[in-house]
């Protein structure tokens, strides 16, 4: 029991006014840094999509004959396009003074410097993979149609829980609208011996374009108002 | 009854616009002088002092590298500097426990 005639240490309006900037400012630190990967984000995102998108096609009824050439096409377009998005973000980021890495970032860029500690991880992430292959290819000769589907819809209703989780954590829009679009890239699965709803699938990869752009420009716009501070919408763009 | 341990404190981190800087760092790997200006809202030459009190402090490791004609500075939070940071946190979080009467502890 405190004693009563002991002043308590009780924080001062200064000192509640200090505590408060500094969770505004962490706030702010955490909203940008994931703003600065928006193209990563949306690449993770979209490739997801792709994924489902490349199921779609293959079980589709109007692209019999042509669906691995398809598939093929897609997936060609999406590597070029990450290529081409990745080598545009090493550009800006090399060209902006403005930047930030997270800690995941900062400990890889430091494994980089090391590669052969990084061997023996990748030697052990391919056998898992491999082995993981082969599971399935003996898994799905023996499941059904019906246990097939439920078993690849896990895939993405676990990336669209991770999105949501992000929407939370970082109130950006565009990550539920990745949450929604990898959801709407794999419906087309449950309906395709019945109807052709295929087009959401590269609606899904539209959208989420759309979404990538969005939150990147989030990151330009902002950085862009701290070089030139005449730029006022970048304040704005902060707390959006 | 045994008298609750005294509450300290860090004066380094507990100065305003430094315990900003520190909790900016603390959500980043490392970040630009231009990027922890944008975030805090701190004057140039407020920023750049304070920066260097922490530095000094050894918190935090300051890296300077010439891009492009260019001055980049990196700051980052130093082991010992995360460790501070979260002795003070707690240390806040039992002053407000305090204030609040729910434990003296």
């Amino acid at each position: 029991m405190l004693d009563a005639t002991t002043p308590p240490d009780l924080p001062t309006p200064d000192q509640m006014r200090a505590l408060n900037q500094a969770i505004d400012a962490a706030w702010n630190a955490r909203r940008m840094r994931e703003a600065s990967r928006g193209i990563l984000i949306g690449s993770i995102a979209m490739g997801l999509c792709v994924i489902s998108t490349v199921l779609v096609v293959m079980h589709s009824q109007w692209a019999e004959g042509i669906a691995p050439f398809l598939a093929c096409a897609i997936l060609f377009v999406y590597f070029v396009g990450l290529f081409v998005s990745f080598r545009w973000l090493r550009r800006q980021r090399g060209a902006n003074p403005v930047m930030v890495l997270d800690r995941q970032e900062e400990q890889i860029r430091a494994a980089a410097a090391r590669p052969m500690r990084a061997i023996p991880i990748l030697l052990i992430s391919l056998l898992v993979q491999a082995a993981a292959s082969i599971g399935w290819m003996y898994a799905f000769r023996h499941m059904s149609n019906e246990a097939i589907l439920a078993s690849l819809s896990v895939g993405p209703l676990l990336a669209a829980a991770f999105f949501v989780v992000r929407f939370v954590s970082f109130r950006f829009w565009e990550d539920l609208v990745f949450a929604g679009c990898i959801i709407l890239a794999f419906i087309p699965m449950f309906f395709v011996r019945r109807t052709d709803v295929s087009f959401l699938s590269f609606v899904a990869m539209g959208l989420t374009v759309v979404a990538t752009v969005s939150l990147q420009r989030r990151w330009t716009t902002w950085t862009q108002s701290l070089v030139d501070p005449e730029i006022e919408t970048g304040i704005m763009e902060m707390h959006r | 009854m045994s008298e609750p341990e005294p509450i300290a404190l860090d004066p380094v981190i507990h100065e305003a616009a430094r315990l900003a800087i520190v909790s900016v760092l603390s959500e980043c790997g490392s970040a630009s002088f231009t990027f922890i200006l944008g975030t805090t809202g701190l004057t140039r030459g407020n920023l750049s002092a304070h920066a260097a009190k922490l530095v000094a402090a050894g918190y935090v490791e300051e890296t300077k590298q010439i891009v492009d004609r260019k001055l980049l500075t990196e700051y980052r939070l130093t082991a010992a500097g995360r460790k501070a940071f979260a002795h003070y946190r707690e240390q806040w979080t039992r002053l407000t426990s305090r204030r609040n009467g729910r434990s003296p502890n």
